[in-house]
Order: C-alpha cells, then sequence, then structure tokens
C-alpha cells in the first residue's frame, strides 16, 4: 500500500517539478519582454 | 484551451484514480500502480514517434518550427521517460523486492531514458549554430528512434523475470485504465504545445533583439 | 559501380595514408585500450571464473573507448584543416565518403584488435574454443562501431563540441548491440558451459547463433540509415 502511495506521490511530484520549471520560463520571457517594451516606450 | 485541456487531463486521471481504488482495484494493492505506469510508458514511447516525426519534418523542409517541436517533444519524452523508470522500479520493488533488475521491460525503459537524456545533452552542448545544432539533433532523433526497437529485441536475450503480458480481469479495470491512458496522452500533447510555444517566443524575442 | 569504387579507393586509401603517415591515432589507441584492460584487471578478482567473465566484457569496453578516441581524433584533424568541406565538393557521393570512412575506422579497430585481443587473453587468461566465431564476433561489432561512430563524429566533431559528447552519444546508440556482443565473446571464451546457455542462471537467454544473427541484423540496419542520412548529416 506504502508503495502505492509512495508512486503516486511520484508522479504529481515530478509533474508539478517540470510545470513548475515551465512556469519559470514563462516568467523568464514576460520579464524580458516588459523589460524590452520598457526601454523601447 | 491549453488550460482546459490541462484540467481534462486532471480530471481524467482523477477519475482514473477513483475507479481504480474502487470498482477496479486490483488485489494486491501495489499493482494498481499499472493505471499509472502502463499509461505513461505509452506517452514516452508517443512522445518519441513524435520527436521522429520532427526529426524528419526538419531534416526534409528545414523549417525551425519542426525543430522546436522536437526540441518540446525531447524535453516531454524525458519526463515521462522519468515516470516510467520511477513507477517501474516501484512496482518491482513492491511485487518483487528489488528496485531494478536486468530484465527486458526495464531495460528498455531504461534506454529509453538514456536516449532522451542523450539527446538534451545533444540540445545543450551544441550551443552556437542554430542550424547545425538543429540538424545534428534531428539525425540523433531518427537513429535513436531505430534503436527502441533493436533495444526490444535485443532485451529477449536476456533472463525473462516472469515478466508476463497482463490483461485486464474485468471490464471496471479496463474502465481505470482508459481515462488514465487519456490523461497521459493529453497531458503530453499539451505539454508538447505549450513548450514549443515557449520556444516560438523565446525565438521570436531574441531574433530582434 | 565503378564509379562508386574510384571514389571509395580514393577516399579510403587518402584517409589510411594519411593516417599511416601521422602515426597519431594508432599509438594512442593501443595505450588507451591496454589501460583500460589493465584497470579492469586489477579491478576483478583473480577467480578464473570472475576472469573469463570479466574479460570479454573488458575488451568490448576498451574496444569501443579506443574506436571513438580513433573516430574523433580522425575527424577533428580534418576539421583543422577543412576537408571535409572539400571532400564534399568533389564528385564523389555523400555515402560514398561514408563507407570509405567506415572502412578507414574498421581497418584501424583490426589493427587494433590484432593487439589488444592476444593482450586480453593472457590478461584474463582466456581460452579460445572458436577462432573464426572470434573473428567473426569483432567484426560484427568493429562494424556497429565503426557505422554508427564514423556519422556522428563528422556531425558532432563538425559542430565542434567536446569530445566527452560523441562518446555519449555513440555509447547510447549502442546500448542495444553490446548485450548480445558480450555473450557472444563469453560463448566464444569458453565462460558460458554449454549446458547453461538457455537458462536464466547468467544475464543472458539464447544462443550463439541468435547473438550472431542480432549483431548481423542491427549492423545491416543502422549502416544502412547512417548510410542515408550522412549525406543530409554533412551538408551545408
Amino acid at each position: 500500500m506504502i508503495y502505492l502511495c509512495v508512486a503516486f506521490s511520484c508522479v504529481w511530484l515530478i509533474n508539478l517539478f517540470y510545470l513548475f520549471t515551465l512556469d519559470r520560463q514563462v516568467r523568464d520571457l514576460r520579464r524580458r519582454l516588459e523589460a524590452r517594451a520598457g526601454e523601447r516606450g | 484551451m491549453r488550460l482546459t485541456l490541462m484540467f481534462l487531463s486532471v480530471a481524467l486521471l482523477l477519475l482514473s484514480s477513483w475507479i481504480g481504488l474502487t470498482a477496479g482495484r486490483i488485489e494486491p494493492e501495489c499493482r494498481n500502480i499499472i493505471y499509472m505506469h502502463v499509461p505513461s510508458s505509452i506517452a514516452a514511447l508517443v512522445c518519441f514517434c513524435v520527436l521522429l516525426a520532427a526529426s524528419v519534418g526538419y531534416l526534409a523542409t528545414s523549417r525551425v518550427s519542426w525543430d522546436r517541436v522536437a526540441a518540446a517533444a525531447a524535453e516531454v519524452g524525458l519526463i515521462f521517460a522519468t515516470l516510467l523508470n520511477v513507477t517501474g522500479s516501484i512496482f518491482s520493488r513492491a511485487e518483487w523486492n528489488v528496485w531494478w533488475t536486468p530484465s527486458p521491460r526495464l531495460v528498455t525503459a531504461a534506454v529509453l531514458w538514456f536516449l532522451y537524456v542523450v539527446y538534451a545533452i545533444l540540445r545543450i552542448s551544441l550551443g552556437g549554430d542554430r542550424g547545425l545544432r538543429a540538424r545534428v539533433c534531428a539525425v540523433f532523433g531518427i537513429i535513436a528512434f531505430f534503436d527502441v526497437p533493436m533495444v526490444i529485441i535485443s532485451a529477449r536475450f536476456m533472463p525473462d523475470i516472469h515478466r508476463a503480458g497482463f490483461s485486464f480481469d474485468s471490464a471496471w479495470q479496463t474502465a481505470a485504465f482508459l481515462p488514465a491512458l487519456a490523461s497521459m496522452l493529453l497531458l503530453a500533447a499539451v505539454l508538447i504545445w505549450l513548450k514549443a510555444d515557449l520556444l516560438a517566443a523565446r525565438d521570436m524575442l531574441e531574433k530582434e533583439i | 559501380m565503378k564509379h562508386f569504387l574510384s571514389g571509395f579507393n580514393a577516399v579510403f586509401l587518402k584517409d589510411l595514408i594519411a593516417e599511416l603517415r601521422a602515426k597519431q591515432v594508432l599509438p594512442s589507441m593501443l595505450v588507451l585500450g591496454l589501460l583500460i584492460m589493465w584497470i579492469l584487471r586489477l579491478a576483478s578478482s583473480t577467480s578464473s571464473i570472475d576472469l573469463a567473465v570479466t574479460g570479454p566484457a573488458a575488451l568490448w569496453i576498451s574496444i569501443l573507448f579506443s574506436g571513438l578516441l580513433a573516430q574523433e581524433r580522425s575527424f577533428s584533424v580534418e576539421k583543422e584543416n577543412g576537408c571535409l568541406e572539400a571532400l564534399l565538393l568533389a564528385p564523389v557521393d555523400a555515402g560514398t565518403v561514408y563507407l570509405a570512412k567506415v572502412a578507414v575506422n574498421l581497418v584501424m579497430l583490426c589493427v587494433f584488435e590484432i593487439v589488444i585481443v592476444p593482450a586480453a587473453i593472457l590478461m584474463f587468461r582466456l581460452e579460445v574454443s572458436d577462432w573464426p566465431v572470434l573473428v567473426a564476433v569483432l567484426m560484427l561489432g568493429n562494424l556497429a562501431i565503426s557505422g554508427v561512430g564514423t556519422l556522428f563524429s563528422a556531425l558532432v566533431c563538425g559542430a565542434g563540441a567536446r569530445g566527452a559528447v560523441l562518446s555519449v552519444v555513440v555509447l547510447a546508440v549502442l546500448m542495444p548491440v553490446m548485450v548480445p556482443a558480450v555473450f557472444a565473446l563469453m560463448v566464444v571464451f569458453g565462460a558460458v558451459p554449454a549446458a547453461l546457455v538457455g537458462t536464466g542462471a547468467l544475464a543472458f537467454v539464447g544462443s550463439l547463433g541468435s547473438a550472431l544473427g542480432y549483431m548481423v541484423a542491427f549492423d545491416a540496419v543502422f549502416i544502412a540509415a547512417c548510410w542515408l542520412l550522412f549525406g543530409i548529416a554533412v551538408r551545408d
């Protein structure tokens, strides 16, 4: 039983970790976009 | 659109878990890991097919959008291959009390993971010329795709540790399995789409600078 | 066909003669191969069963890494002199260039093995039961290493990446063929008593024939694939 819980947790953790990575990339892009918009306008 | 699809994927996974833990429960409880393990293996293989298609597409047309899809598919495939190996390892520990053993399926899973990792290494280390990097990675994607059936065949040479194919006993179990499969495939598609768009946005940003 | 042969010969002889004159690759291959085998020998215990099982693996490891070293050296030298571009401009089919380079690497590996295999037999106290099979297994393995390695060293060295990337890439692709290769060598060196073949006692289930058949299939598929992809891979 515990293995099932561990496996389930691992699946969620890995997916969340990847989504977190993607989120950081989005934030980085947004920051750069806004910086460029800032220096243009 | 992507957000809805992601929520749909989570909902499908919850549905599958619900059915899987009630009506479709497999008896020694830990075997229910199968509901997450097999879909992620199918998703990892599907990502590899997408990688192959994108690699061929890039080599045929030289359009960067294919290269971006290939990079996205490789990254998402790496995630699913990691999931595959982790759940497989936990499953083998639960069933046979070993974390890993050179059995055909496990070796195939490990090789798949390694191929994805090597693709990532190629992507990272060939920094400079975008076109060259895309070409090298595309060629590797195609060659690596030939590797997978080869591994499956060569794995037949290894001792067959009690790994018979299984089938689902009752309709409820299939009902628990299919949403999980749909969920993983949907998640893979959404993630590849998202990542490819991210890469496109980054390319657009860097081009204008 | 005649055109193919003349192109093939031209590239093959050019590389071979360049290599023989420079005398750069072969000595380093030998030193690396012997060192690897020596370290593995020291790291394994002296019981004869252990040696008979470690020996084939050590032999293949040293062949793999020395082969990769050779290919990397030869391609980086070519890149320095801008040779690859010149070769592609010449009226020789890219596929022919690929096959010629594979042939050169094969020759290098064979010469290397002429020294390394007796060294392995001495170091690991192996007994050869079947010389023709040994040669066949080694040649099939060499073909795999050369075939895949040539394509990727052209790609990776052309892209100017560091050396370790080539080893990583080629090893990943060659993973499936190494299992039957080591097994076949274990059978040849008598580490697998005939009674045990086919049981799960060792990490192998199958016969020597099937292992050889698998290696032939692997070589055929991959050399064909690499041959087709080489032209696309190195075009500008």
